[in-house]
Parts: structure tokens; sequence; C-alpha cells
């Protein structure tokens, strides 16, 4: 009873403290702050230090004039991508490309983690864990390799389809099957390596959890709902913050390998074509301005995120 | 416990800031410019050289150590992946610690474009007799000159890698054996019909299925398609058709670019073309050549050895000539005599400490000496003079065509020509008849086999096929700008509606509405600049 | 308390395995596929006769591979690499979590978004190396270790992890005199050891498999990372090919020779994930389940 009172009394005690402003909390915290310090300094001295070359956005950056000297033209680059014609079908397919990745491949991760705990610890646990996580280290272009040889004119899929008495499809040919070829893929190589941090999370749950709701009468599936599922919630609410971010970052070597000209429908992304535009001309600053404005919008996309979640009282980055 | 707390803190920090001061001692690493010397006083010349992978460079090649020794330098090699070669140089070049010399990756702008900031133009050295090997080259073709010289200026300020032949790059190859199944033979085809029916012939005698396809992309199909067909992609200069206007001109819009568009239709539609010819790897065709899947070879020249990799007796190649379309037959431009446009050109730095000893030393390069010892090595270690052979020399001594076993492999521990650091483009500045189309792969007697292409070509010339390169147009910064500007969505908007129009997914009847499309993006524009630029 | 599995249990553990084991023939076939063309005869692989199993071993890829003087020591190389970036990289991240993790530092926003925007925003190669080259870091293992130790993804993992351990335990800690770092040493780090085993294996994956940066920062050939002497072995026909590169070539005309090329490839992978594949199960343990320290109760 009195370590109760005394711990409500500390509390507040505590929360009346913090309400006086920074400088006692540095007195008040000097560990923590001592604590993060080095890492602050470490984030300043090898991530904000270069983080001028940001500028040549904003110029026509020449090698040797360098980043004080080049001259400024402003937003030029940024109104040269803006103003051209196919900036609003690359941008389309980039946010397509990342969202449908995102709502498709988000939750097979989870969903592999779950279904992983639920298995029993041994031999077939293990093995399957490690083998789920191979193809996150294939390269992409052994990736599309394979995916091109199965999909082909005499591969695996249209040799069952003539099988079954129908034409040979042409995959790589027609823009609509790009989508769903690029997501399918991609959850094929991440499933594995994304249920890692979930597994983790959930091996330390607690097991008494379980017990006291098998004995409430929950069966295996209420069970891995209402416990386990939870219990990654803050995990999975945070990568989808971060993942959200992400949606504007369509990497540009998966797309440049599995895709040719006709496909430019849905395939064109904002990273091939600007790469296309580099080969014509290579400008540094161009290609800068271009990823600024990618990052920007990352970053937007991100804020957004996370204020809904901080609306919604789940858990938030800030 | 509070002390122990501090005392983890005053511990952390210590060794924080000592790593910190450990590491500012250290100075940027071997980055010491400007070389200096051995201790006989041979200059050190740092040489910035990319290798391709698998023969990449380093100075203790015999072909370096050799190059240093008959000229009197040493030579101090740094050789990064090609990947990350446009990235070091932008590092080098930023940060100004450039080494003594550089040989530049996929890059045929930088020489010109910094050279009068950074590197050492060469006139001087030519007109007062230091480089007379080179000026040798020079005189015999001016269009080396013409093409690599600075338009401020009018100034060289890089080495080039001489083309010592004449040369023309498409070139459709065929496997004779089996159109002669068909009673056809590649001699006979002279206009497209004759190609049509060669191209059915060759489906049926292998059984059915595709006869072609390509590697590298889109832009490289139409590159290597278009030829025959006078099309082009993007803007070209209009002398492929005997009546050309002789000025540039959108490719697109030109008549026989729709007859080329029309031809790969026919051919994709009728299961000739493989379905998968934009994306396919090199791997799969060349296997497909190997393999005798793809009985036709539509190409540069130089690759016809794929289609018998094994020189199996029964494969018959031969060469098809550009067939009559509506009676004309289109030429193609000879290539310049210079090849920059994937190596090469070398350049000194002109802060470098030895200029004078780098210009001795690339003079050898140039001379008929120097031309041997980079192709072929030496005397008695990795060949012997024999005019009788093609090439005129017999390699004895490493990996080759004479040292070749029956079963295919050679004797235990034998070398290459590549491990000697010989037969690379990075390290020799002439590339002649013998080098470039392989004299070397054909013994005594063989010189038919070894002439296949260079008389290719010869008969093209004579038969009035071969036209002049096409004007060399520099353009400045702001210029390329503008082009990229307008070309990135031309180029988007061509090839995405060419491959639609192959594949069959839009009709032929669509074409002109196509045309109206490239107007719209400018493409009458972009031909402009470059004729505003030939005057 | 027994536990008895009901029926519908046990169908769930029968589909789960049969999920899992369908999920693992299908990554399996392909990585079996891989390791075929990487043992097979050179003209077999050249002609793409593999399609499944090998066709005529040969294990000469590998020995291209191995054989390298490069190879033994680029090895060591990595290893450093990843062991002394995992452990910076690992103390870090949790020096930062722990702070961020807690909620009356008030200054908890201000790095949030510090150390995020770092994540999105950066300055370019150049920039970047010639902040190397200033720190004085060329050609150093630092250059390659410090960088990544730094990350913001890292660090925002380990703190949701943190904030998982009961507010009560840490009141309690601070009840009975301790100072943050006796919590975070004694209590917090302890109780996370699947985040920290987690992060670890992140970070040891990503240093493992680090190519660009000891491209640039290191200069002597001695302490290349085997990604470096990987890719040298490896004929790249990455991306971008060229058709320029085609000249008279006796080797690369022959079959074999192409063969050779995709089996090297196809070698580097399992060559890379090796070691990998050997030291992940040590890790593994920390991902069993556990049970919480008892310390709840009252």
């Amino acid at each position: 009873m009195e370590n109760i009172l005394k711990k409500k009394q500390i509390k507040s005690k505590r929360r009346h403290l913090s309400r006086t402003g920074y400088l006692y909390d540095l007195k008040m915290n000097y560990n923590l702050y001592l604590m993060i310090l080095p890492v602050a300094l470490g984030f300043i001295i090898f991530h904000y230090l270069p983080m001028y070359g940001i500028i040549i956005a904003f110029k026509d950056y020449d090698l040797i004039k360098g980043y004080m000297s080049s001259p400024w033209v402003g937003l030029k680059h940024f109104i040269s991508f803006a103003k051209d014609p196919y900036f609003p079908r690359v941008v389309r397919n980039t946010f397509i490309l990342g969202f449908y990745s995102l709502l498709w491949g988000f939750w097979p991760p989870i969903v592999l983690a779950l279904l992983l705990n639920e298995v029993k610890d041994g031999y077939f646990k293990r093995i399957t864990q490690t083998i789920s996580y191979f193809p996150h280290f294939i390269s992409v272009v052994v990736i599309v390799g394979m995916m091109m040889e199965m999909l082909g004119p005499k591969g695996f899929v249209n040799n069952l389809l003539n099988a079954w008495g129908k034409d040979s499809i042409a995959f790589f040919n027609d823009a609509k099957y790009f989508r769903m070829l690029y997501i399918l893929s991609g959850i094929w190589q991440g499933i594995g390596w994304s249920s890692i941090l979930y597994l983790a999370t959930l091996s330390g749950v607690d097991q008494e959890l379980y017990e006291a709701a098998y004995i409430d009468g929950a069966n295996r599936f209420q069970r891995v709902w209402h416990i386990s599922l939870p219990s990654i919630m803050p995990t999975i609410t945070i990568l989808l913050i971060l993942n959200t971010a992400n949606i504007i970052d369509v990497g540009f070597e998966k797309v440049y390998l599995m895709s040719n000209p006709s496909l430019y429908e849905t395939a064109d992304v904002i990273q091939t074509y600007v790469y296309r535009r580099g080969i014509i001309n290579k400008n540094f600053s161009y290609a800068t301005a271009i990823g600024l404005m990618n990052s920007i919008i990352a970053f937007l996309l991100l804020y957004v995120a996370n204020f809904i979640s901080r609306k919604k009282g789940e858990t938030s980055l800030w | 416990m509070l002390r122990k707390a501090n005392f983890i803190a005053i511990i952390f920090f210590l060794s924080a800031t000592l790593i910190l001061s450990m590491t500012s001692c250290k100075r940027s690493g071997d980055a010491s410019i400007g070389g200096d010397k051995t201790a006989e006083g041979v200059p050190i010349i740092e040489y910035l050289l990319p290798g391709d992978p698998g023969k990449y460079m380093s100075e203790d090649l015999w072909s370096i150590q050799e190059w240093g020794k008959r000229t009197g330098v040493q030579f101090k090699i740094n050789s990064p992946p090609r990947d990350a070669f446009q990235d070091k140089l932008a590092i080098i070049i930023s940060s100004g610690d450039l080494p003594d010399m550089i040989n530049f990756y996929q890059d045929n702008s930088t020489y010109k474009d910094y050279g009068p900031q950074l590197f050492v133009p060469l006139n001087d050295y030519l007109n007062n007799g230091q480089l007379p090997e080179l000026k040798r080259w020079l005189d015999k073709y001016p269009d080396i000159e013409l093409y690599m010289e600075n338009p401020d200026d009018n100034k060289l300020y890089g080495f080039p890698f001489v083309s010592d032949f004449e040369y023309i790059s498409r070139a459709w190859y065929v496997r004779n054996d089996l159109l002669r199944k068909a009673g056809l033979d590649a001699d006979n085809i002279e206009t497209l019909d004759d190609v049509k029916a060669a191209m059915l012939a060759l489906q049926k005698a292998k059984g059915g299925g595709f006869i072609t396809s390509s590697r590298l992309g889109y832009n490289y199909f139409a590159g290597v398609t278009g030829a025959y067909f006078g099309a082009h992609n993007g803007v070209m200069y209009d002398q492929k058709h005997p009546n050309g206007n002789k000025e540039f001109v959108y490719g697109a819009l030109k008549p026989e670019y729709k007859k080329w568009v029309e031809f790969m239709r026919w051919m994709y539609v009728n299961k000739l073309l493989h379905s998968n010819f934009a994306t396919m790897s090199q791997q799969e065709l060349f296997a497909g050549y190997a393999d005798g899947s793809f009985p036709l070879m539509i190409e540069q020249h130089g690759l016809h050895d794929k289609l018998n990799p094994e020189h199996d007796s029964n494969r018959e190649i031969k060469y098809i000539y550009p067939p009559k379309i509506d009676g004309i037959q289109f030429r193609q431009t000879k290539s310049y005599h210079v090849n920059i446009g994937y190596r090469w050109p070398v350049v000194i730095n002109q802060k470098s400490k030895h200029i004078d000893d780098i210009v001795r030393a690339m003079n050898f390069v140039y001379s008929d000496e120097g031309i041997e010892m980079f192709s072929l090595g030496a005397e008695g270690l990795t060949f012997e003079r024999d005019d009788k052979t093609p090439s005129g020399y017999r390699l004895d001594y490493v990996q080759s065509v004479w040292t070749r076993k029956e079963d295919g492999t050679f004797p235990e521990g034998m070398k290459m020509l590549e491990d000697y650091g010989c037969n690379s483009w990075w390290l020799m500045g002439v590339s002649n008849e013998s080098d470039r189309f392989g004299f070397k792969e054909y013994k005594e007697g063989e010189n038919e086999e070894a002439l296949f292409i260079p008389n290719i070509i010869n008969s093209n010339i004579e038969l009035g096929l071969v036209v002049e390169t096409d004007p060399f147009i520099n353009f400045n910064k702001e210029e390329k700008d503008t082009i990229a500007e307008i070309s990135t969505p031309l180029g988007t908007y061509e090839s995405e509606n060419v491959l639609k129009f192959i594949y069959g997914q839009r009709p032929m009847s669509e074409w002109d509405d196509f045309i109206n499309g490239l107007k719209k993006l400018k493409c009458e524009e972009l031909a402009k600049i470059y004729n505003d630029k030939l005057k | 308390m027994k536990y008895h599995p009901s029926l519908g249990s046990k169908a769930f553990d029968v589909a789960n395995y049969i999920i899992l084991s369908l999920l693992v023939a299908s990554i399996a076939y392909p990585f079996i596929y891989m390791f075929s063309v990487s043992v097979s005869d050179a003209r077999e692989v050249a002609l793409f006769n593999v399609k499944f199993l090998p066709k005529g071993l040969q294990w000469e890829a590998y020995k291209t591979v191995f054989n390298q003087r490069e190879t033994v020591r680029s090895y060591w190389n990595s290893i450093l690499y990843t062991s002394v970036g995992t452990c910076l990289a690992v103390l870090f991240s949790s020096f930062a979590a722990y702070p961020l993790s807690r909620k009356k530092f008030k200054a908890r926003s201000i790095f949030i978004i510090i150390f995020t925007i770092t994540m999105f925003f950066n300055g370019g190669i150049i920039p970047g190396f010639l902040n190397i080259q200033r720190l004085g870091l060329i050609n150093t293992l630092w250059a390659i270790v410090l960088p990544p130790a730094f990350a913001m993804r890292n660090i925002i993992l380990i703190r949701t992890n943190f904030q998982q351990v009961p507010e009560s335990l840490i009141e309690s800690a601070y009840l009975d005199g301790a100072n943050d770092w006796y919590i975070l040493f004694k209590i917090v780090l302890p109780l996370s050891k699947a985040i920290l085993a987690t992060i670890a294996v992140f970070a040891s994956v990503g240093l493992w498999n680090s190519y660009f940066p000891p491209l640039l920062y290191l200069t002597s050939s001695e302490k290349a990372p085997l990604t470096i002497i990987l890719r040298r072995i490896l004929v790249a026909n990455e991306v971008l090919q060229s058709g320029q590169d085609m000249f008279m070539d006796s080797r690369s005309n022959s079959i074999a020779y192409q063969g050779k090329v995709m089996s090297i490839r196809m070698a580097t992978i399992f060559v890379t994930i090796g070691p990998i594949v050997l030291i992940y199960p040590f890790v593994q343990k920390y991902f069993v389940k556990g049970v919480m320290i008892g310390s709840l109760k009252g």
C-alpha cells in the first residue's frame, strides 16, 4: 500500500518538475543527454556536415567551379521536370507502384512471422525461417533473369498454359502484367527478411499470456489474433509509417531490368525516366534536384502518416 | 552506483576522443599526386586506368612494366571497377587531386569540357617533334582531330584510340546451310521480298519457331535492324538514301522508317522475331546462336563466329548485303577513325610534374614497336614471327589456335595474352586490321577466313554502299541541356509507340497520329538545333 | 497446466506446416537451380540446358573465386568491418534509443526529427567523400564502419522495443536509486536481447554486402572487402551493358567462357550468403520464446 502511494507521489513530482523547462530537464536527466550526445555528434559529423551538397539542386553544378562558385539557377531544374510532358505519368506510375507494393507487400511478412511463431521450436522452424530469407540476398539482376526465364515463351508458366490449351502470354510485352509481376517478385524477395523483425518481437511475448488465454477458452486463431498480433502492433505501426515514406522510392534497378519501352505506360517511373535523361546529358544538378524532390515528398508522406497515427492514439514516431 | 555510472561516462568519452584523435592523425592514404621518383631517379607516373572485369589493370602486368622499361618511367596504376568510375572521376575532379594520367570509361566529353582547365593540350608537342608517332596517325586520318578538338580553342586535349581500318558497323549474317536446304542461298538475296522468302525458309528448315532476336534493349535493336532500311532513331544526318538531303532530320519522319517498322511488325507477327527481343539477355541470345535456335543474326560485324562457336564444319555462315527496298539500297556511314566512346581518351594532368616523360611514354604507344608490344607481347615470350600466317605472327607460347589441343583445352599452366597485359584496348593506342578483325585467330593458309570481315567491308565500299562519316557537332552546355529536355520525352514517345506497332498492339493505320505526336513533342525543333550548328 | 490441443488447433498446425512448406519449396527451387548452375558444366550452362539439377559436375567456379590471393584476405577484411561496425551500430543505436524512449526526456521530439531528417536527405557522394577526406578517414576502416553506425532506422526499431519494457519496472528501479545508465545496462538491454540481435543481423548484413563505400573510400587493395573482390572476379554484365565491348577475342568467343561467367555469378551468391547462413543459427536462439523476468507480480 505504502509503496503504491510513494510511487504515485514520485510520479507526480517527476511530472511537475519536467514542466519547468529544458535547462531543468538537462540538470535532472543529464545522464540521458550524456547518453545521446555521442550519437548526436556522430549524426552531425557524418550526416549533417555533408548535407550542403543539396544546394546544387538549385545551381548549375560544375565539377571545377565546385559547390560554392557554381551559378545559382533557382528552381530551373524542378520546373524543367514539371514541364516535361511525361511528368504526370511518371509520377503517377511511381505512386501507384509504391502504393500497391506497400498494400500487398506489407502484411505477408507479418503473416509469415505469426505462422512461424506458432510452430514449435525445433529443426523445422529453424530451417524454414533460415531458408525464407535467402531471396533477400540474390541480386535483382538474377531475380529478373529467373523471372524472364520462367515467364518466357518456352518457360514454365507458358508451358502450363499451352498444356491447358491456352495461348502463350508475352508477360513482358504487355503493360498490364508489369505491376503484378513487380509486386509479386518483391513479396517473394522480401517476405522472409522482413519477418525477422516481427519474429524477434514476438519471441519476447510472455508465455503466461497465452496460457491465460487458453484457460479462458480462446482457440488457436483467437490467441494469435488477440495476443500475438497486438504485441507486435507498435512495431507494425512504426514500420508502416516508415514504409509509407518509401512509396515514392520505387527502386530503379528492378524496374529498369524488367521493362522495355512498350511497358512505359505503367512501368516508367521517376528514376528510370531521369536515368534516360542522364544518359543523354550527365547533369549532377538535375539528378540532385529530382532526388531532393523525392526526399521532400517522402518526408511529407512520413509526416502525414505519423500525424494520422498520433491522432488515432497509436504509437508514433514523434 | 552513481560513481559507477560516472565512471562509465568518463571512460566512454575518453575512448571517443581517443578514436577521434587517432583518426584525424591519419592523412588521406596514398594519394600522393605529382608522383615521386624512384631511387634511380625514374619518374613514377600515377595512372587512373579502368580495365575490363576479369582483365583488370595493375602495375604488375608485364606489358605495363615493359612499357615503363622501354620509355624510362615507372607506372603506378589505380584501377577502379568500371561501375564506380563516373563517381570516382567526379570525386577526383572536384577535390582537385588528379593523378598524372587518366583513361576514361564511357566518357567522351569530360576531356573536352574540362580540357583547358585541367588537361595538357597536345598541339605544342605535336608541332615540336615530341610526338612524331601520334602525328603520323593524325596526318593519316584528319577526322580524328576534327572529332576530338575542343571547339573553343581548336586544341587537342586527349590522346585518341586510333582505328586504323575502314569500318561499317552493321551486318546481317545467316546460317547458309539451312538456306540451302530450302534451295536458297544468301548470295541470291537481292530484294526485300527475297529476304522475306529466306526468313520463312529458315523457319521451315529449323522446324518452326523464332529465327532471330536481339540484345541490349530496344535502342540497340533499333540500331542494328534499322541500318539496312536507312531507318534511324532520333535525329539523323540524311545521307543513307542516295537522294538524301544532306541535312539533319528526325529519323522517324522519313518513309523508310515506316517501312522498317512494318517489316519488323511482319517478322514479329509471323513469329520470326522472338517475342522477348526487347529484353532478351546477351547470354540467351548467344546461346540461341550457338545451338541453332537463331539462324539469323542482325548485329555488328565481328560476331559471326557466334553462329558457329564450335567450328562445326556443317554450318556455313554467310553475309547478307543490304537488300533493295523499292529499288534502293541504303548506305552505311563509315566509322570515325577514332574510338573513344567506350575506352579512352587518355589525358595528362596539367599539374603533373612529369609531363614530358608521359609524352615520351605515350609516343611509344603509337609507334609500330609499341603497337606490337601491347597487342601481342614479345618475341620469344609470347610469339614468334611468321609471315606465312595471316597476322604475321605465331602465338606459340600463350593460349591460341596454335596451342589449342585436340580436345579444345590448353597445356597445363599456359597463360593467355591477357595475363601479360596484352591484347587490351585500354593500353593499345592503335587498333589495326589485324587486331580488329582477329587475324591472329587464324593459322597459315587460312587467309580467306581471316579476311572475312575486311573483305565484306571492302566490297560494300566498292558497291557504293558506304558514305563518309556524319558531320560532327560540338554542343555547349546550354545546348546539351535543351537537347536532353526535348529528346527524353521524344525518345520515350518514339520507342514506346514503335514497339507497340511492332507488337501489333497499335494498328499501322494510326501511323500518322504517331507522326503528329512526334511533331507536337518538338522533333523538328530538335533537328533544327543540329542543322543550325552545321553552318 | 496441461495443454490439450483441440482439433481446431491441430488443423491449424497442419495448415501452417503446409503453407510454410510451400513457401520453402518456392524459395528452395530457384536456389537449387542457382546452385546447379554454379556447379554444372560450362557448355551446358551457356546453352541454358540446366533446368533444375546439375549437368556435369565441376567446381571451377568456386575454385576461381577462392583461388584469388585476395579472396582470403578480403574475407578477413569483411569479417573485421562487419564485426566492428555491428558493435558500433548496436551500441550507438541503443544509446540513442534509450533516451528517446523515456517520456520524461523533454528534448525527445527534437532529436527524433533531427535524426529522421538524415533518413531522407543526404548531400550526395562528393560532399560525403570530401567530408570523410577532411576527417582524415580515407583508406581506414572507420570510413566504412562509422557512417552506417548512425542510422535512425535502427534507433527507431530499438526504441519501439524499449518502450515495451514495463514502465513499472523502471520506476521501481528509480525508486531504488538507480540512474539511467544502470537501468539501460542492467534492465532494459538484457530484456531486449531479441531486438538487439535483430539489429545486429541487419547491421551485419548491410556491412557484409557493403560495396560502394569501400569502393570510394578505400584506396589500397589490401583493405578491400569481399564484395569488391567478388565483383572483380565476376565479368560484370549487370544493368548497364554495352555493345561496344565486343571485339575479336578467342576466349570470349567460346561458349564455355559464357557458361563459366554464369557459373561464377551464381557461385558468388553462395559465397556471399554462406557465412550469413552459418552465423544465423546462433542468432536464432535469441528468437526462441522466452519468459519475461517475473518481477511484475505485486
